[in-house]
């Protein structure tokens, strides 16, 4: 599909060649970089990162994924009575999603410090790289919108006849534009306040932002919408949705598709119609200037340059880090374990995309299965105040531990654990004590902190123990299954392995024990003593299992 | 026949800085066709800064620089269109095969599809590479990736090479023949600028050294000339000139590190 988009472009090629632009050369950097995309592992496909898998034909998952997002999104359309309403949805969908993939995705397309030592050297002008980008950039959006516009196009072609498909069209490129403006705005506005280092960096925090965005939606959202109330719901007798640049966009298929001419329809239509304009000359004229003179800044090769002293620059932490590893641990192969896990779960940016949205699920599926249920959604949430649904909380806490702790075995730089094999380490186990408490201490424990505060405040110091013994259990379980099961030496193995093999029954079975667990402390949970006594027991079952995993030998490490 | 009486490059009182550190201080060159010139110094001496701005990669410096008749600031383009420029630790699209990367390499010079799959082929079958023309980049070896930037640079035909460390990674075979390379290249009457910390190679390849220490030039000549003034091997006058001598007190001091009273338990 992309290649089409090539062919298209060149068909242009004496208008370009009019404007000072090499045309054989575009067309070879633009072959070069589409045939880069299809090999390059995407948002949706993380997994495949840092492998050296041979990836192919890449953007069609995107684009797949952008076309059912389309169709779903179509559905609105269809079970809308308001069309403002549903067209506010989609476009607002829409919107979000657009900015978000650009974003996180192709920055790294965008920011190519490979570009230097490949292109530059060669004797291609200026005209020719910012025009190969504007078009590569062009290329990449338009198989993405043409993926997602293609099932509302179809259905407003056949419902609406021509005049619905070109405005359906004209609101799309408002749509675009829009959100072009607001990517490059807030590129600047991170550039302005940080380094190109992290720039990456905040880069990484809208990733994360978005898979947790991606999930919430998809769990809670059916959940605690009543569709058949929705269905007639009319977003214009809200004036808080005035605000909104989607509500301005439907509001243009109301006045000229609907012929419902209001003072409203027609003022929000012409919103719409202005503000791109107005985006389009800033971008243009006061924002390019600025932008291309800092993406140049960010492509010269001084993003490599003083990256040691911004990112360990953390310094209270890692000193903090430092004396906390003194105190917890028993040898010092073992506080090497601990701090070489603390630092590379602290830098990793691929080991926070991963485990950071955990964090985010445990509240998701909280709520999730609180209100899952009979009775409507405010019925359920007053059900909540019964202290039972804490165990809820609890064991769902798992995950805070056990996603953290199972992504420490994997690392993009996997080949780095030679130096484990160069040392004289007597007892790998002592590593993996070390990097475990590592997570405990970074990862679970302040979580778990944070709940119990929580859980007493809501549910009355009753639930106390609950947490008590909640706690014994997951730290046993975890620690259990991890040496049972899992015995790779931190940062060993490629993310690739990470959703097969023993790694997936690890989860399989963390996740059933868990809720075992809990269904076994839901049935004591109103004997408060049988529930002390058992948190002793797990405890020291807990202790028992670590000195165990302290002593495992090389023979009983798993080395790939 | 190529005029080698005239200088192919000629640098007048060059001098560049990042910020406020001064990198080069002022470097007078002029270098004739047909040459291959060893550039050496220490760590961070400023050789592939010189490099960079002669290959037109760079036009933020201070002094003229001419290459033939062209001037690298006003026209950097036509600079690129003559030179071949090899980079150190050099990243590269490495999703690509060999292939592709060398015809985008080769396009952008202009190059027919048909005359870089011949040209490509050809050179990377003479590094035994003939088996990886179409495999990926990534599953390739550190030396492996040398050869196709090697190649790279070559692809056009260029008049004047820059090598900046060109050998690194390379087997003993295929260093006897890139040198041989070289040696034929600059018989053709091509010049040859050549960086790099392997003093033995450079000695024997290069018809004249300019060692460069602390953004200026210490010492320019051919190697039996330098050898007459301060030592009998290109080391011996690398450690004279950038005024580093006294190494076995220095060995002695870095030891002194590892002594007992400094062992933590």
């Amino acid at each position: 599909m992309k290649k089409l988009f090539l062919r298209f472009i060149l068909l242009f090629n004496p208008l370009w060649k009019r404007l000072g632009i090499d045309t054989y050369q575009l067309e070879a950097i633009l072959e070069a970089k589409i045939t880069m995309d299809s090999r390059r592992a995407n948002l949706f496909n993380t997994s495949a990162r840092g492998t050296k898998k041979k990836l192919k034909n890449q953007d069609w998952i995107n684009i797949g994924i952008f076309l059912f997002m389309g169709i779903m999104f179509m559905t609105l359309m269809i079970t809308f009575a308001d069309k403002v309403t549903a067209l506010m949805l989609y476009f607002s969908g829409w919107m979000v999603m657009l900015a978000f993939t650009l974003i996180s995705d192709f920055t790294e397309v965008l920011i190519d410090v490979r570009d230097n030592y490949t292109i530059l050297p060669q004797p291609v002008n200026d005209r020719t790289i910012t025009a190969a980008r504007i078009f590569h950039i062009g290329i990449y959006l338009s198989t993405l919108v043409v993926a997602f516009m293609l099932p509302l196009a179809f259905y407003a072609g056949i419902e609406y006849g021509l005049l619905g498909l070109v405005v359906f069209f004209l609101q799309m490129s408002i749509s675009v534009t829009l959100v072009i403006f607001l990517v490059n705005l807030l590129y600047l506005l991170i550039l302005q306040v940080t380094s190109p280092e992290r720039f990456k960096e905040v880069i990484n925090y809208f990733q994360i932002a978005f898979i947790i965005l991606l999930f919430t939606g998809y769990y809670l959202l059916p959940k605690l919408i009543d569709f058949e109330d929705f269905a007639n719901y009319k977003i214009l007798d809200y004036s808080m949705a005035y605000w909104i640049p989607s509500t301005w966009i439907a509001c243009i298929w109301e006045l000229i598709v609907a012929g419902n001419s209001t003072a409203i329809t027609i003022g929000l239509s012409s919103l719409a119609l202005v503000i791109p304009l107005i985006c389009i000359y800033l971008v243009t004229s006061v924002l390019a200037r600025n932008f291309s003179k800092k993406m140049l800044a960010l492509n010269e090769g001084n993003a490599d340059s003083g990256k040691e002293n911004q990112e360990a620059g953390s310094g209270n932490w890692s000193k903090w880090a430092l004396w906390l590893s003194k105190g917890i641990n028993r040898s010092p192969v073992e506080e090497a374990g601990f701090e070489l896990t603390t630092m590379m779960t602290s830098r990793s940016r691929d080991y926070k995309l991963r485990v950071y949205p955990s964090f985010a699920l445990v509240p998701v599926l909280f709520i999730y299965f609180a209100v899952s249920g009979e009775g409507t959604v405010s019925e359920r949430l007053l059900q909540l105040s019964q202290d039972y649904y804490s165990i809820l909380i609890i064991y769902f806490s798992l995950f805070t531990l056990a996603t953290p702790l199972l992504s420490t075995f994997f690392s993009e730089q996997y080949q780095a654990a030679w130096v484990y094999h160069a040392l004289p380490i007597e007892k790998p186990g002592e590593v993996l004590v070390g990097s475990l408490k590592s997570i405990i201490v970074r990862f679970f424990m302040p979580f778990y902190l944070l709940i119990t505060i929580g859980g007493v405040a809501f549910w009355g110091p009753i639930v106390a123990i609950d947490f008590l013994l909640g706690c014994c259990n997951i730290l046993f379980l975890a620690t259990l299954l991890i040496y049972l099961n899992f015995r790779h030496l931190p940062f060993s193995d490629t993310w690739a392995n990470q959703s097969k093999g023993v790694s997936l029954k690890t989860n399989i079975l963390t996740m059933f024990c868990g809720g075992a667990l809990g269904l076994l402390h839901y049935s004591i949970h109103s004997m408060p003593w049988v529930m002390l006594g058992l948190s002793v027991l797990s405890g020291s079952a807990f202790v028992w299992v670590l000195n165990n995993y302290r002593r495992l030998s090389w023979r009983q490490i798993s080395v790939e | 026949m190529v005029d080698t009486q005239t200088p192919i490059i000629s640098i007048r009182n060059l001098r560049k800085s990042y910020g406020a550190t001064t990198v080069l201080h002022g470097i007078d060159l002029d270098i004739y066709p047909g040459r291959v010139i060893g550039y050496i110094g220490p760590n961070g001496a400023g050789k592939s800064t010189t490099v960079r701005i002669l290959a037109g990669l760079d036009g933020h410096f201070e002094g003229d620089i001419k290459v033939g008749e062209l001037d690298v600031r006003k026209d950097p383009i036509a600079v690129k269109k003559k030179v071949g420029y090899i980079p150190e630790n050099a990243a590269m699209y490495d999703v690509l095969t060999p292939m592709e990367f060398l015809q985008l390499i080769g396009k952008l010079h202009h190059l027919s599809t048909d005359i870089i799959a011949e040209r490509a082929t050809g050179m990377l079958n003479f590094f035994g590479m003939g088996k990886h023309l179409n495999d990926r980049m990534n599953t390739f070896s550190k030396g492996m990736r040398q050869k196709v930037l090697l190649v790279s640079g070559l692809l056009h035909n260029p008049e004047i090479i820059f090598l900046d460390e060109p050998l690194s990674g390379l087997d003993a075979n295929t260093v006897i023949m890139v040198k041989e390379i070289i040696a034929r290249l600059a018989a053709q009457g091509k010049t040859i600028f050549y960086c790099s910390h392997m003093m033995d190679v450079v000695e024997k390849i290069s018809d004249r050294i300019i060692l460069i220490s602390g953004g200026k030039i210490v010492a320019d000549d051919t190697f039996a000339a330098l050898q007459g003034k301060a030592g009998t091997s290109l080391e011996q006058v690398f450690s004279q000139l950038t005024g580093s001598t006294n190494h076995e007190n220095l060995a002695d001091e870095f030891l002194q590190n590892l002594s007992e009273k400094t062992e933590t338990e």
